[in-house]
Parts: C-alpha cells; structure tokens; sequence
C-alpha cells in the first residue's frame, strides 16, 4: 500500500473507488471516469494491487466451516411447526402465509360464502335453541297448543255419571268429546255442528248447567264462536 | 502500469442473480425445494460473514436461520429493486447487529478484540488478516468484509448498512489506511 497525498480530485475519486474496481462491481460509468487517472498515476495502480491482495487473503480464508444441514432441518421444522400451528397474532399481521400468492380467486371467494353460510346456519341452531328454551314445558287446560280449533267446552261430571249416561247427555245437546277426561275428569267437549254459532255454544253451556249431573261447563278461552 | 481488471464476474453474478431471483419466485409460492437449494447457497456465504463481522460461533446459526426464515415469509414482497444478495445480506446484517447488543457483546461491536491464539495457528499470513481485521472498528470492517468477502458493490453495502454512499466510501478510506499500517507486509507484497 503506498501512502499518497490528494493531489486533485481525479486522484482522490479514483482512490475511493479502488476497492471495487477490485473486486470488479464498480458502476461501469465510474470506470469510464476514473480510468484515464488510474492509467497515469503509479500511486493508484500500487494501492489497486494491494487492495486486489487483500481480497484475495480475505476471500481464500476460511475462518469457520459449519455443516449447514443441520441447521437446515432445524429451520425447516420450525417452518412446519408454523404452517400447523397458525398463531393469532400471525393472522393479525395480515395473514400472508395462510393463503398462497397463487391461490385463485374463486377459492377465496368460495372460503368467504363457506364462512357466512356457517355462520347463518349457526344464528338459526341458536334461535331455535331460545324458541325451545322460553316454550312452556306443561300443558295447561287453557295451553294454546291444546285448544281445538272451534269452540269447546270444559265439562267436569259428577263421579257417578257413567260413561252411557256422558253419552247420553252429549248426545241430546248435539256435542262431542275432543278431549279428555284429564288427570283432574275434566272433559273438552264442542257442538257437533262443523261451524257453531255463538247461540248454539250459548245454548250448549246452558244446557249442561241444567243438567244436575254436571258439575262445572266452562267456555274454553281463545275459542269464541264466529 | 496497472490496468483495470476486465469486468469477468458481472456476467455470472447477473447469470447467479436471475436464478436466486427464479428461487425467490418459487418460495414466495411456498417451495421448499427451492427454500433448500437457496440456504445451501447462502448458508457458507453468510457463515463467513457473521463469523468475521461477530466473531461469535454461538451467534451464527441463530443468524443465519432467523435470516432465511424472513426470506421464507417475506419472498412475496419481494419486488427486486434490489439484488436478491442485497436484499439476504441486508436482513443477515440488521439481524445481527440485533443479536449482539441484545447479548450485550459490545465487545464485537467496538473496536473489535483480537482472535483467539487458536485462530492463529494455522500459518502466518492467515495471522496477519485475522488480526488486522480485528482491530478495524465495527463499522468498518464490516464495510471491507462486504466488499471484498461478498463482493458487493458500494451502492449495495450503503443499502445493507444503511447510510448515504459516501459513508461507505469513507469507511472504506480510513479501513485502508489503518490497515496500510497494520499490513506493512501486505504493503511490501504490493511492490513491484
């Protein structure tokens, strides 16, 4: 290495980029430009020779030498380990692993309605979960669920009225059994007209109050007659 | 009189650069064969360099697989503005300097600490670069490792350390000088 004095700024620009007109990466504009100096100065061409030496020294030794194949699989297992463990905070960070660059559109598109289809489906599981939850678990004599669609009637008999003599009754009044008797003997009964009028049920109740076999004739709430 | 070298390598380091840049392509589609064949190419490269910038064995594994890992999950984003060396030897550098002041080993990141005696057995000249080296500042050894170990050019090692250009030059210019003091041998070799 010769020691040297910057002369002018030729020598100084030609001086700083020795290095890689060494190691042969220098811009090709700057080679142009320096070249005529580097051609007429003995100071630049000694210094490109050592710094052409010092390359050579640092690139022939080889201070370490480590087996790169274990470290490969250790990294290669790391990278397995990510893909099945996908973490939240990966999927925060925009998600770039999960889906490959060269996934096609439709399949995006397709995982979107997947998602929202499930979610739909969900939603209803869920609705159908609360309309079973708030729904009466008993049977009341006036529970919607039981009453008949026409007018009817709760008839209580006295214990010692046959089942002849229930007939018998029902008969006369132009009614029916639709229901019962319940664990408390009480009997649904209606007109055995198709569309009884609300004298007919009126008519109907008052019959089954006179009679002393009777104990209780009730309308049935929520089943007025047209 | 000393002429130019004829420019032999740009044509296979531009040959080197369009396949690591193909490999680059197919990771970013998650190919592991072609992750493989790109850390064996950078795994000695980078080996050495983390060796001569650290000095620390222990450090170089965590370094270079931390690297490769970026550029597994970073491949897509790669957009080539830069060379795909550039771009490794970049993430390698940032990585490292990361690993050793989070070791505390501002021993390797000052003024450098001279090599073990074992470092120095194996012959003389070896000795002499080895100890030379050690003695650069950080910032400038790593500069002269990346020009003349990796053969970057000076725009390229401004990008990896990043700093201005002339930064980089001058790095270079007091490296040379400590060293023309250091390698007065290295001087005489230079005379015709």
């Amino acid at each position: 290495m010769t020691s040297f004095r910057h002369t002018n700024d030729a020598h100084r620009d030609c001086w700083e980029l020795l290095p890689w007109v060494a190691n042969e990466r220098i811009d090709p504009r700057d080679l142009r430009r320096i070249e005529p100096h580097l051609h007429s100065c003995t100071a630049c061409q000694a210094e490109l020779v050592a710094q052409s030496r010092l390359r050579q020294l640092i690139r022939a030794d080889e201070p370490v030498v480590i087996a790169p194949q274990a470290s490969l699989q250790k990294l290669l297992q790391r990278l397995a380990a990510e893909q099945t463990h996908i973490t939240p905070s990966a999927t925060q960070r925009g998600g770039e692993r999960r889906m490959p660059a060269s996934a096609p559109r439709w399949l995006a598109v397709a995982a979107a309605m997947q998602a929202i289809v499930i979610v739909a489906l969900l939603w209803a599981l869920w609705l159908q979960s609360q309309a079973l939850l708030t729904a009466p678990r008993y049977t009341t004599l006036t529970s919607p669920a039981s009453l008949p669609p026409h007018p009817a009637v709760h008839v209580v008999f006295r214990n010692e009225v046959t089942i002849g003599e229930i007939t018998s009754i029902l008969r006369n009044l132009d009614a029916r059994i639709v229901a019962g008797p319940n664990i408390g003997g009480v009997y649904t009964i209606q007109s055995a007209k198709s569309e009884p009028t609300a004298s007919q049920i009126a008519s109907l109740l008052a019959g089954l109050r006179q009679d002393e076999r009777v104990l209780l004739s009730e309308p049935v709430e929520g089943t007025a007659a047209r | 009189m000393v002429s130019a070298p004829p420019s032999t390598s740009n044509a296979v380091t531009n040959v080197s650069d369009e396949h690591e840049l193909e490999l680059i392509a197919a990771i970013a589609a998650q190919d592991r064969t072609a992750f493989k064949e790109l850390y064996l190419i950078y795994h000695r490269r980078l080996a050495r360099f983390l060796m001569r910038m650290t000095s620390r064995h222990e450090l170089i594994e965590e370094v270079i697989n931390d690297t490769l890992w970026t550029v597994w999950q970073k491949a897509g984003e790669f957009r080539g503005a830069s060379r795909v060396s550039t771009w490794i030897v970049g993430i390698a550098y940032r990585r490292a300097l990361k690993s050793l002041r989070h070791a505390s080993s501002h021993t390797s990141l000052g003024d450098g600490e001279p090599a073990s005696a074992d470092e120095y057995s194996r012959d003389e000249e070896r000795q002499w670069i080895e100890r030379a080296l050690s003695e650069l500042p950080f910032e400038q050894r790593c500069a002269l490792e990346l020009c003349y170990l990796l053969g970057h050019s000076c725009e390229e090692i401004a990008e990896i350390m990043n700093c201005p250009v002339n930064t980089v030059k001058t790095r270079m210019f007091h490296a040379r000088e400590k060293l023309r003091r250091l390698l007065p041998r290295l001087a005489g070799a230079s005379e015709p």
